[in-house]
């Protein structure tokens, strides 16, 4: 086969996922270990760091030059028009994520070896996380609707199971099923939009798909929109937008590293990259478009709000998501994929560095989470301490760090393309300003001032192992540097090309262009410079407030007014479990369980059985028990079947 | 006029072999359905097995081929086993029940 490189790419995890969950379930039923963690670890790393290896080979080697490559197994339904093949397919777009997901997830594994070292169940954690890689794989390789499907599911199984790793805590398993349920209902949009498309194109092929509306000259049909905001809604619960966000933040009740690889850098994009693989529909869309972009933007402002008095450090990182994913859909709806897939990335970097380094500082706090009580750590652990800060200056958008490309771009893009709109670069500027007071708050809160947490606790601080520290650099790294491959042309005069919009560019831009507005350099580097200064606007507020912490942090329950609202998150889980989870809850009981499935189910299943009973009942006189009777009915029965025979044919 | 024993019995010896088929098979199912023991349901049935093969040999000769006759020797072999293991059963029956009367055993009623 062609290419079948690329098989084993997606195939490697997998082999590492059931070579670990064998001897997990083993380990478990035996109640004596085959191997351990440490060689399940190394299992499982070896696994994705080969794939991740693979990868760059297949990217930078058998595809330079060449607009994509591809490779398909196997057919797996084919019935009449209905045509879907296992297809798997790099193009730039894939590429990018590709490289993003098989890198970090090596890095994030490597870390993992010491981050679970010593849980009992440690085989099922890597076993988990390697089907994770190999579902991720699925849905960003795969060319057709319904294997990017079971990737989009895939995912969200391994998200369910991770977030519930520690399954006997309550809350935690809980925060796994919500995270699920939420994602359903995102999924059934997907589905309905794989629908709509079929029914009205009649392929599922993306490519395939991406070409009808290329053929049809971006032609908007009513559909359309329709489609585009169904697998819009299978975003917003995949990327944790609104309405869907609330599992998110729940969802950090996970391990420390599974927060960092599934729920800030990889699967929660997979909204964001799917979008940008249906541009031609999305392009086809405006209606769509514009959801797409106006649910980016108060994603981004809302989640941002709520981060500025959250006093859990994870909370803190997983509101910052929620907001950054809204900034990535911000650039998809004003038509910068591109630039969307470009926040991704770096966004996968310092995001993934941020969490790495809160599981860091938990691990040295012995699991206390909340800031209130830290302060003062940077001198124990400073490596976690720089990568933590370098990071942070990377999403508060300083430049030239990575965040400060990726942001001002979405910014200008929604500013200027034709697609966005002004008010959404105003709420965009806002929430970046809330974005760096609130990380720098995070900074100041954690590493400055002096230690407000027990004496045992101080005690007990040190800095992480090499395993921890050692993929915190390597993030920390990507954090300053990954932005340079993608420097605007104007910043650099030309002298730099754009390498990531030379590569990625073609892949999107093929199916129709988003026109940009012209305005002069003039007020392109002065937003640029309003940016940045936006970025040291939050670094010098919070610093101001939080540098220096004499006073005590106030208890968030005497909250009044606003800081009160945002405590507890506009009351949203509230809301919901008032007027969505209870009444529906309420209704399963009383409509659903009591009437139709005990009354009427249950109902019709015994009466029809009971009635069949009574029929039988009849039937069953004819056996008398005497053997003569049936000889006789034999008899009679041949003899008419016979006389038919003879008679009739 | 319909011959009720099929167009394909012609002559003579074909009607009396028929005929002697027919009336040995009867004669078995009524010995099946009106004897009261056990034994003689037996040889009823034997009677109607041995009915059929007659008519397979007489059938075989019509056709020019051996194969009914083949046939009708593995009847032979599996009536004899029958016989065998019909007897056995019917001795079992009668050491537990003393008697072989059909109308002992209901059990089948439903």
């Amino acid at each position: 086969m062609e290419n079948s490189l690329i098989l084993f790419i997606v195939l490697l995890p997998l082999v590492g996922a059931i070579l670990n969950g064998t001897v997990a379930a083993t380990n478990a039923f035996r109640k004596k270990e085959i191997w351990g963690e440490k060689i399940a670890g190394i299992i499982a790393f070896t696994a994705v760091g080969i794939s991740f290896l693979l990868s760059l080979y297949a990217v930078f080697v058998k595809m330079s030059g060449l607009e994509y490559i591809s490779c398909t197994p196997y057919e797996w339904i084919s019935i009449g028009e209905l045509k879907v093949s296992v297809t798997f397919l790099i193009d730039h777009l894939s590429a990018v994520m590709l490289l993003v997901v098989t890198g970090v997830s090596s890095v994030i594994h490597f870390y993992s070896i010491g981050y679970i070292h010593g849980d009992e169940s440690s085989v099922r954690y890597f076993s988990y996380l390697n089907l994770f890689v190999f579902a991720m794989l699925l849905l960003i390789l795969g060319d057709s609707m319904p294997v990017m499907f079971v990737g989009w599911e895939g995912v969200g199984l391994c998200s369910y199971l991770l977030i519930g790793f520690w399954y006997k805590d309550d809350e935690k398993a809980a925060a796994g099923k919500k995270a699920f349920i939420v994602n359903r209902i995102g999924d059934f949009g997907f589905l309905l939009g794989m629908f709509l498309i079929f029914a009205n194109v009649g392929t599922l092929t993306i490519s395939g798909v991406n070409e009808f509306f290329h053929a049809n000259n971006s032609m908007t049909f009513f559909w359309t929109n329709v489609a585009g905001i169904c697998l819009f809604i299978g975003a917003t619960g995949k990327s944790a937008q609104i309405p869907l966000y609330v599992w998110l933040p729940d969802a950090m009740a996970g391990p420390t590293p599974v927060s960092a690889l599934i729920h800030a850098a990889t699967m929660v994009t997979a909204g964001v990259y799917m979008v940008a693989r249906f541009h031609g529909l999305f392009l086809a869309a405006p209606i769509a478009m514009n959801v797409v972009l106006w649910v980016g933007a108060i994603t981004a402002l809302f989640s941002a709000s709520i981060a500025l008095y959250q006093n859990d450090i994870k909370k803190v990182l997983a509101y910052s998501t929620v907001s950054q994913l809204g900034f990535m859909f911000m650039a998809a709806g004003a038509g910068a994929f591109v630039i969307a897939i470009f926040h991704l990335m770096t966004h996968a970097f310092f995001k993934a560095c941020l969490f790495l380094g809160s599981g860091s500082v938990i691990h040295a706090m012995g699991g206390e989470q909340d800031i209130r009580y830290m302060g003062g750590l940077k001198q124990f652990m400073p490596a976690t301490f720089i990568t933590f800060l370098l990071a942070t200056i990377a999403i508060a958008g300083f430049p030239p760090l990575a965040g400060f490309f990726s942001k001002d771009e979405i910014l200008w893009n929604v500013f200027a393309s034709e697609h966005g709109s002004k008010i959404v670069w105003f709420i965009g500027a806002v929430a970046a300003l809330f974005t760096a007071f609130y990380m720098f708050r995070l900074v100041y809160l954690t590493f400055y001032g002096n230690f407000r947490g027990t004496r045992e606790q101080e005690h007990h601080l040190h800095e992480s192992p090499k395993t921890m520290t050692v993929p915190l650099m390597i993030l920390a790294a990507l954090s300053v540097v990954g932005g340079w491959i993608g420097i605007p042309k104007l910043l650099s005069f030309g002298a730099i090309p754009n390498f990531f919009h030379d590569f990625v560019g073609p892949a999107v831009e093929k199916f129709g262009h988003v026109h940009i507005a012209h305005y002069s350099h003039a007020v392109e580097y002065s937003l640029m410079a309003l940016s940045v200064a936006i970025a040291f606007a939050g670094w010098y507020i919070a610093r101001s407030m939080f540098r220096d912490l004499k006073h005590k942090l106030p208890d968030p329950d005497k909250y009044t007014g606003l800081p009160r609202l945002l405590w507890n998150k506009y009351f949203i889980d509230e809301i919901y479990i008032k007027y969505i989870v209870d009444p529906i809850k309420s209704l399963s009981t009383n409509v659903f369980l009591n009437i139709s499935d005990k009354k009427l189910i249950d109902g019709a299943a015994n009466g029809s059985a009971s009635g069949w009973n009574k029929v039988a009942g009849i039937f069953s006189k004819f056996q008398t028990g005497n053997i003569q009777a049936y000889g006789f009915y034999m008899i009679f029965g041949a003899a008419i079947a016979v006389l038919f025979v003879l008679f009739v044919f | 006029m319909i011959n009720p024993l099929g167009d394909f019995i012609v002559g003579f010896g074909g009607i009396f072999t028929i005929s002697v088929v027919l009336i040995l098979f009867f004669i078995g199912v009524a010995t099946f359905i009106f004897r009261r023991t056990l034994l003689h349901m037996l040889m009823g049935v034997e009677l109607m097995l041995n009915a059929v093969n007659l008519s397979l040999i007489y059938f075989s000769r019509l056709h020019q081929n051996f194969d009914g006759q083949i046939l009708s020797l593995m009847i032979f072999v599996v009536a004899a086993c029958e016989v065998a293991v019909g007897i056995a059963i019917i001795v079992k029956l009668y050491k537990r029940t003393g008697t072989i009367g059909v109308e002992t055993y209901t059990e089948e009623r439903g």
